[in-house]
């Protein structure tokens, strides 16, 4: 993002192709002009502009095209998960969201049709330089820990369990453990630290979720996913 | 001039005594009916809801407000038995006159037990819809889609066929696109799947559909079945049909 400071009381601020001109009209007043128009935010004293990075406001469904684990065996990756970015307006303790830019704007429904949840959708890739990458790497161990091979095509992951890590080597989240219950079905457990390989893990936005540190999905006779925090 | 004896001054204050006895266990009765009352209302609220919480509420009050007043009426030696008869009488009679709204109320209370919607929910009922305002022991409380308000007896509501568009997040979208029969099938339910796929408010999972219903001598209908969060449902609508027609006029199928 460029800033760049004009006469005194203006700044204009680049974001994402778009340009935003904030001018303070008077002492509790700044005037925002963009391309989409003209808006008013109601602040105080010195402002300044940053851009937040942020995971989305859904869980992640994250599809693979399938993948099969032979009994016993384990296996890690990272998964990436898109963040959004915020454009936001700061003065004294005060921030205000301004604009916001989200990549991924298709959504799945995890669960039967009647009980489940909106999620955001996320196809997985394997092949991509992990360390060139914008979106936070989510540190994933999945475990098959029955006696037959079983098949994941997808799991979910709730960004309100996560860490976001910034760290000298990209964005990181805390690590996660699936394990594969039989096809398709597994449990979730999210971990409490991130991985090895980040570089100076420096917390940017902390569990959202205060009560449950480990989440595991369970499936009953019906079929219906249930949540349980442990 | 008149004497006043020891007697009369005893009499006086024993009514007075009644008098106030019989204030007292009114006040108190009444603060404690409500009081009580405010208690069971808060009490069935997060387990039951706003509204079973509310009748449970005015029950509780009436009921111990008419205790009271009989325990009003008691100080007063009044025949209760007297009154209860009458009350018997004037019961029926009560009960012929209002016959519809005790059965509006008898309604009411199923509607609250069944709880096929609650308020807020949008749902459709005797061909109106909109958004239940209220339900009350005598009516359901609609405003309409296009702004009306529309009070309906709950004893309508209990035989009524109600849709309640609010229970699930995500509702299926049913459309149906028609070609002409000289066009090509394959290329048609292709570009659909691709049109489909392009819009950002179908959903990725559940998978839509694209089937085939119908081929007549001048039609082939096309019935497309999408996946779609409940409050998208009217823009995918549009946004679906008119991107179909226009990827098909394209093609020059039609």
């Amino acid at each position: 993002m460029e800033i760049e400071h004009k006469e005194g009381r203006s700044l204009k601020a680049g974001f994402l192709g778009k340009e935003y001109v904030f001018d303070r009209l008077n002492t509790g007043m700044v005037r925002i002009r963009s391309g989409a128009g003209v808006s008013y935010a109601a602040v105080k004293g010195e402002f300044s502009v940053d851009m937040a990075r942020d995971f989305y406001d859904r869980p992640y469904m994250v599809r693979f095209d399938l993948v099969r684990l032979p009994p016993g065996s384990s296996t890690s990756m990272f998964l990436r998960l898109p963040l959004s970015t915020r454009l936001m307006l700061h003065a004294g303790n005060k921030a205000i969201e301004i604009d916001r830019h989200v990549e991924f704007t298709r959504n799945a429904w995890y669960g039967a049709v009647h009980l489940g949840v909106l999620c955001t959708f996320v196809q997985a890739e394997f092949q991509y330089d992990v360390f060139k990458t914008e979106d936070a790497l989510v540190p994933l161990r999945v475990t098959n820990r029955g006696d037959e091979t079983r098949e994941l095509s997808r799991i979910v992951i709730d960004p309100m369990n996560l860490r976001l890590y910034e760290c000298d080597n990209g964005m990181f989240t805390d690590e996660v453990y699936v394990d594969v219950l039989s096809s398709n079905e597994f449990g979730v457990e999210y971990g409490i630290r991130t991985s090895p390989a980040a570089i100076e893990p420096r917390v940017l936005i902390d569990r959202k979720m205060s009560i449950a540190q480990t989440v595991l999905i369970k499936f009953d006779k019906l079929g219906i996913a249930k949540e349980l925090g442990l | 001039m008149t004497d006043i004896t020891g007697l009369d001054v005893y009499v006086l204050y024993s009514q007075y005594t009644t008098v106030i006895r019989a204030v007292l266990i009114l006040v108190a009765g009444l603060f404690a009916a409500k009081l009580a009352s405010i208690l069971a209302g808060r009490l069935t609220a997060p387990k039951f809801g706003g509204h079973v919480s509310s009748v449970t509420k005015n029950i509780t009050f009436y009921v111990l407000a008419a205790a009271t007043l009989f325990a009003f009426l008691g100080v007063f030696n009044i025949n209760l038995t007297g009154v209860l008869a009458a009350a018997g009488i004037l019961g029926i009679a009560i009960g012929f006159a209002a016959q519809t709204s005790v059965g509006n109320m008898i309604s009411g209370f199923f509607v609250i037990a069944d709880k096929p919607f609650e308020i807020g929910d949008a749902i459709e009922l005797e061909g109106q819809s909109g958004y239940v305002l209220d339900i009350t022991l005598l009516s359901t409380r609609i405003r309409t889609f296009d702004n009306r308000y529309l009070r309906i007896p709950n004893s309508a509501v209990m035989n009524a066929k109600i849709v309640n568009l609010s229970k699930y997040e995500i509702r299926r979208l049913d459309l149906v696109s028609r070609i002409a029969p000289r066009d090509e099938l394959a290329k048609a339910l292709e570009i659909a799947d691709s049109v489909i796929r392009d819009n950002d408010k179908v959903l990725v999972e559940p998978g839509h559909e694209i089937l085939i219903t119908n081929i007549s001598e001048d039609k082939v209908d096309l019935e497309i079945r999408a996946w779609v969060p409940r409050n998208k449902l009217f823009a995918a609508r549009t946004e679906l049909l008119r991107s179909i027609r226009e990827a098909f006029d394209a093609a020059g199928i039609g």
